[in-house]
C-alpha cells in the first residue's frame, strides 16, 4: 500500500513529464479505440446488410454453392415446404428464428424487345413479405427503418432490376432512373413504343396503393431455360429499378416473385427452390443452429444432399473486409503499443536517473531490491492505468461527438452515403482489451528500468551526484 | 550490547583496470553506547568505512561483526532487513523522500520494519516531538530549513530503535550554529535513548563532542582515542 502512494506522488513530482507521457498514452488509446469503434461499426453493418438480404443460414444443395450459378434448376431443394416447416417447428431452432423464407436463383435473359435489346441476368424469385422481415433484422440497433423491397404490394408479375440492367435495357426514362446515359436516338424510339407499357404498369399501381415505387413502370420479357432445358418466357412489369452498391450486380440483377420464378423454371412441375434462407434473432447463435439444422437434414432429409452455408462463406467480401480491418487495426495497435513502449520506458529511465540517490537511500534504510523493482513497476502500470482511464473516458465522449455530428461518409458498394458511427459504447470486450493491453504494455515498458533502478549499486548511488 | 569489530578489513575500488586502495588492514572495536567520530582529511576513506559498517558495501576482504552478526555471512536480501532493523542512517545531505512529509518519513523505516500501525503512529510522533518538530509533521522536506531536514532525518534514523546510528559528515551542510544545534541534539538522543552513533566528520565540532576518536589518514587508522573530557560516569562500560 505504501508503495502505491510513494508510486503515485513520484508521478506528481515532473508534472510536465508524467503528463505528456499520459497524454501520449492517452492519445494512443484513443485513436485504438476510434479507429476500433470505426471499423467494428463497418463490420458489424456490413454483417447487418448481409444477414437482412441473405439470412444467417441457407439451406442449399450441397453443391450448389460451388457449381448452381451455372444452371441453378439443376440444384433444386425438392420438398421445401415440408423442410420449412420442419425447421420452424423444431423445438431447438425454434426460440432462435425469426424468418425462414425460400429463394430460388436462376438466370436468363432480359429483353426490352421494344426497343429491340436484351442482356443476361441473375434473377431471384423470393416471397416478398418474408423479404421485408428479413429486412426487419436490425440487432446491432442500426438507425432508420427498415426499407421494404421495392417489390412490395408488385402484382404477380411485378419485377425490380438494377439500373445497371434498366440502362441497357433502355429503360431509364420510364423508371425515372437519374443520371442514365443513353444513346440519343435510340432512346426517343424507346420512350414512344413503350408509352402503352408504362401506362399499363402505372395502372396496375394504382390498383395498389402500397407499392412505394409503381409512379414508373416498364414491361420486359424474361427468357429462361426451365428444368429441363426448354425455353420459357414471362412479361414482368418491372416496378423499380433499384441502384445496387456494387456495378457487377447492379448490372445483372432482377427480383421476382417466388410463384412466377417457379412457374418459369419448373412450370407444371414440382415446385423447387435453390435455398432456404434462416435467419436467427442473434448471430451468436449461428453455431448451435447450424448444428441443429445439420442434424435435422441427416435425419429427416437425407434423401437430399443438402448442406447448411453461413452468411460468411456466402458472401466472402464480408471476410475480406473483415479481414483487412482487422489487420489495420492490429498495425495501428503495434505502432501505438510501441510508441508507449519508448514513451514509458524514457520517462521511467529519466525518473531513475534523476532520483538515484534517493533509490540508495531507500535501499539503505532496508529496502529490498525488489521493492526498488515493485515502485518503479507501480509506477508505469499507474501511469498506464491514468491514461487507460482518460484514454477510455475520452474516446466514448469523443465517439459520442463524432455519432452526434451528422458526419456522412461513402462506404465502398453503397449507393447512398452513410451516417459516420463509431461504436465505441458497448464493446466491453474492445475496451477491456485495449485497456488491459495498454496496462501490459506500461508494465512491460516500466520492467526494464524498474530492474535497473533495483539492480544500482546502493554506495554509487548514494554517491551519484 | 555488543562491541562492534572490524578484522583485517580491506577495501579497493575497481577504476577501470587499476585497483585503488581505499581502506587498508583497518582493525578497531568500535563500543556501543558511545559517540564515535572517524576523523580525517578529505579523500581519507570515512564513507567508506561507514559503509562498510552499515552494510551498504562489501568489504574486499576482513570481516565486520555487528551485533555478533559478521555481514559477510549475510545476502543482498538479508543485508536490507539487518540495515532496516538494526542500523539507521543520517546523511549529509539529508537524504529525505520529498515526497513524503516529515511525519512519513520517519514512519517509513517503521513500515519497512512491519512496525503495525497504532505503534507506529505513537512512535513517529514521540520522535517528532523529541526532535522538536511535533508541529511541523506535515511539512514536506522542502517546506523546512536544512537544520529542520536534519533533525526530521534524526529522527528518522532513531525510528525502529536501531543500536547503531550512523551519520555520514551531518553538520557539513548546515551553518555553524545549526551544526552545535544539532550535535546537542544528537548527543542528548544518543544519552536519552542509550543508542550508539558513528560519525564521519573533519568539522572540529563534533570531535570536540565526541567520547571517541578514531583518525584515518590514506585509508589507514592512524590514531584511536578515548576522549577523556567526554567520558561519563555512568556510561562507564565493563
Ligand atoms: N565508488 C568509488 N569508486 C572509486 N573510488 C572511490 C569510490 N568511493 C571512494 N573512492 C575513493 O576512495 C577514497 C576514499 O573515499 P571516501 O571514503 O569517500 O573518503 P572520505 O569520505 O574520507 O572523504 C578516495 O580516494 C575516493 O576517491
Ligand atoms: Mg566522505
Amino acid at each position: 500500500m505504501k508503495i502505491l502512494t510513494l508510486a503515485a506522488r513520484n508521478l506528481t513530482r515532473n508534472r510536465r513529464r508524467s503528463l505528456a507521457t499520459l497524454l501520449a498514452m492517452t492519445i494512443g488509446l484513443m485513436a485504438v479505440l476510434l479507429f476500433g469503434g470505426y471499423s467494428g461499426n463497418i463490420n458489424l453493418g456490413l454483417q447487418t446488410g448481409f444477414v437482412r438480404s441473405s439470412g444467417h443460414l441457407q439451406i442449399q444443395h450441397r453443391d450448389y454453392f460451388l457449381f448452381g450459378s451455372g444452371n441453378p434448376a439443376a440444384y433444386g431443394i425438392v420438398d421445401y415446404q415440408r423442410l420449412i416447416r420442419t425447421i420452424e417447428a423444431d423445438p431447438v431452432l425454434r426460440p432462435m428464428l425469426t424468418v425462414v423464407t425460400p429463394t430460388l436463383s436462376l438466370g436468363g435473359i432480359a429483353g426490352n424487345f421494344n426497343a429491340g435489346v436484351s442482356r443476361t441476368v441473375l434473377g431471384s424469385g423470393v416471397v416478398v413479405d418474408e423479404q421485408n422481415q428479413l429486412r426487419q433484422w436490425n440487432d446491432y440497433r442500426f438507425p432508420g427503418a427498415a426499407r421494404l423491397l421495392p417489390l412490395t404490394g408488385s402484382a404477380p408479375n411485378g419485377a425490380t432490376i438494377g439500373t445497371g440492367v434498366a440502362r441497357v435495357l433502355q429503360l431509364c426514362g420510364e423508371l425515372n432512373v437519374k443520371h442514365c446515359p443513353q444513346p440519343a436516338h435510340e432512346a426517343m424510339d424507346a420512350s414512344k413504343t413503350a408509352t402503352p407499357t408504362d401506362l399499363a404498369a402505372l395502372g396496375e399501381a394504382s390498383q395498389n396503393p402500397a407499392a412505394p415505387a409503381a409512379q414508373a413502370g416498364a414491361r420486359i420479357e424474361l427468357l429462361a431455360a426451365n428444368a429441363h432445358g426448354a425455353p420459357n418466357v414471362a412479361a414482368l412489369d418491372v416496378v423499380k429499378a433499384e441502384q445496387l452498391g456494387v456495378k457487377e450486380l447492379d448490372d445483372i440483377a432482377i427480383t421476382l416473385h417466388l410463384r412466377l420464378a417457379q412457374q418459369l423454371i419448373y412450370g407444371q412441375d414440382t415446385p423447387k427452390v435453390t435455398a432456404v434462407v434462416v435467419q436467427l434473432k442473434h448471430t451468436a447463435q449461428m453455431p448451435a443452429a447450424r448444428e441443429r439444422l445439420e442434424t435435422l437434414l441427416r435425419s429427416q432429409f437425407k434423401a437430399q444432399p443438402l448442406a447448411v452455408q453461413d452468411f460468411a462463406t456466402l458472401n466472402p467480401s464480408y471476410g475480406q473486409i473483415t479481414g483487412m480491418f482487422a489487420a489495420i487495426f492490429g498495425f495501428i495497435a503495434i505502432l501505438i503499443g510501441a510508441i508507449v513502449l519508448f514513451t514509458v520506458g524514457n520517462t521511467m529511465n529519466m525518473a531513475i536517473v534523476e532520483r538515484t540517490v534517493e533509490i540508495g537511500t531507500l535501499r539503505a534504510m532496508g529496502l529490498r531490491a525488489r521493492g526498488i523493482r515493485q515502485l518503479f513497476l507501480c509506477e508505469g502500470v499507474l501511469l498506464g492505468a491514468a491514461s487507460a482511464v482518460t484514454g477510455l473516458s475520452l474516446a466514448l465522449l469523443l465517439a459520442y461527438v463524432i455519432n452526434h455530428s451528422g458526419l456522412t461518409w461513402m462506404p465502398p458498394g453503397n449507393s447512398e452515403p452513410v451516417a459516420l458511427t463509431v461504436r465505441v459504447w458497448g464493446e466491453w470486450g474492445m475496451l477491456l482489451g485495449s485497456a488491459l493491453g495498454l496496462l501490459l504494455v506500461a508494465a512491460f515498458s516500466a520492467w526494464w528500468p524498474a530492474r535497473r533502478a533495483s539492480a544500482l549499486n546502493i554506495v554509487d548511488a548514494l554517491r551519484h551526484a | 550490547m555488543s562491541i562492534l569489530q572490524i578484522r583485517q578489513l580491506n577495501k579497493r575500488y575497481r577504476l577501470d583496470d587499476i585497483s585503488v586502495p581505499a581502506l587498508t588492514d583497518i582493525q578497531l572495536d568500535i563500543q556501543p553506547n558511545r559517540f564515535t567520530v572517524l576523523s580525517g582529511p578529505s579523500g581519507s576513506g570515512k564513507t567508506t568505512l561507514l559503509n562498510l559498517i552499515g552494510a551498504l558495501d562489501r568489504p574486499t576482504s576482513g570481516e565486520i561483526i555487528l551485533n555478533g552478526q559478521p555481514l559477510s555471512r549475510l545476502n543482498d536480501d538479508q543485508l536490507a532487513d539487518f540495515r532496516a532493523r538494526q542500523i539507521g542512517f543520517i546523511f549529509q545531505n539529508f537524504n529525505l523522500l520529498p515526497v513524503l512529509s516529515a511525519y512519513e518519513n520517519v514512519e517509513y523505516p517503521l513500515i519497512l520494519a512491519k512496525v503495525p500501525p497504532q505503534v507506529r503512529r505513537n512512535r513517529v510522533m514521540e520522535l517528532l516531538a523529541a526532535v522538536g518538530l511535533a508541529d511541523k509533521a506535515q511539512h514536506r522536506p522542502g517546506q523546512l530549513s536544512g537544520g529542520q531536514r536534519q533533525r526530521v532525518a534524526i529522527a528518522r534514523a532513531l525510528a525502529t530503535n536501531a543500536q547503531w546510528i550512523l551519520a555520514d559528515e551531518p553538520t557539513a551542510n548546515l551553518d555553524q550554529a545549526t551544526g552545535a544545534a544539532i550535535i546537542a541534539l544528537m548527543r542528548q538522543m544518543q544519552h536519552d535513548l542509550q543508542v550508539s552513533f558513528i560519525f564521519s566528520s573533519h568539522d572540529p565540532q563534533v570531535l570536540a563532542a565526541a567520547d571517541e576518536a578514531v583518525f584515518i589518514r590514506d585509508g589507514r587508522i592512524v590514531e584511536s582515542r578515548t576522549l577523556a573530557s567526554q567520558t561519563h560516569p555512568e556510561r562507564a562500560y565493563a
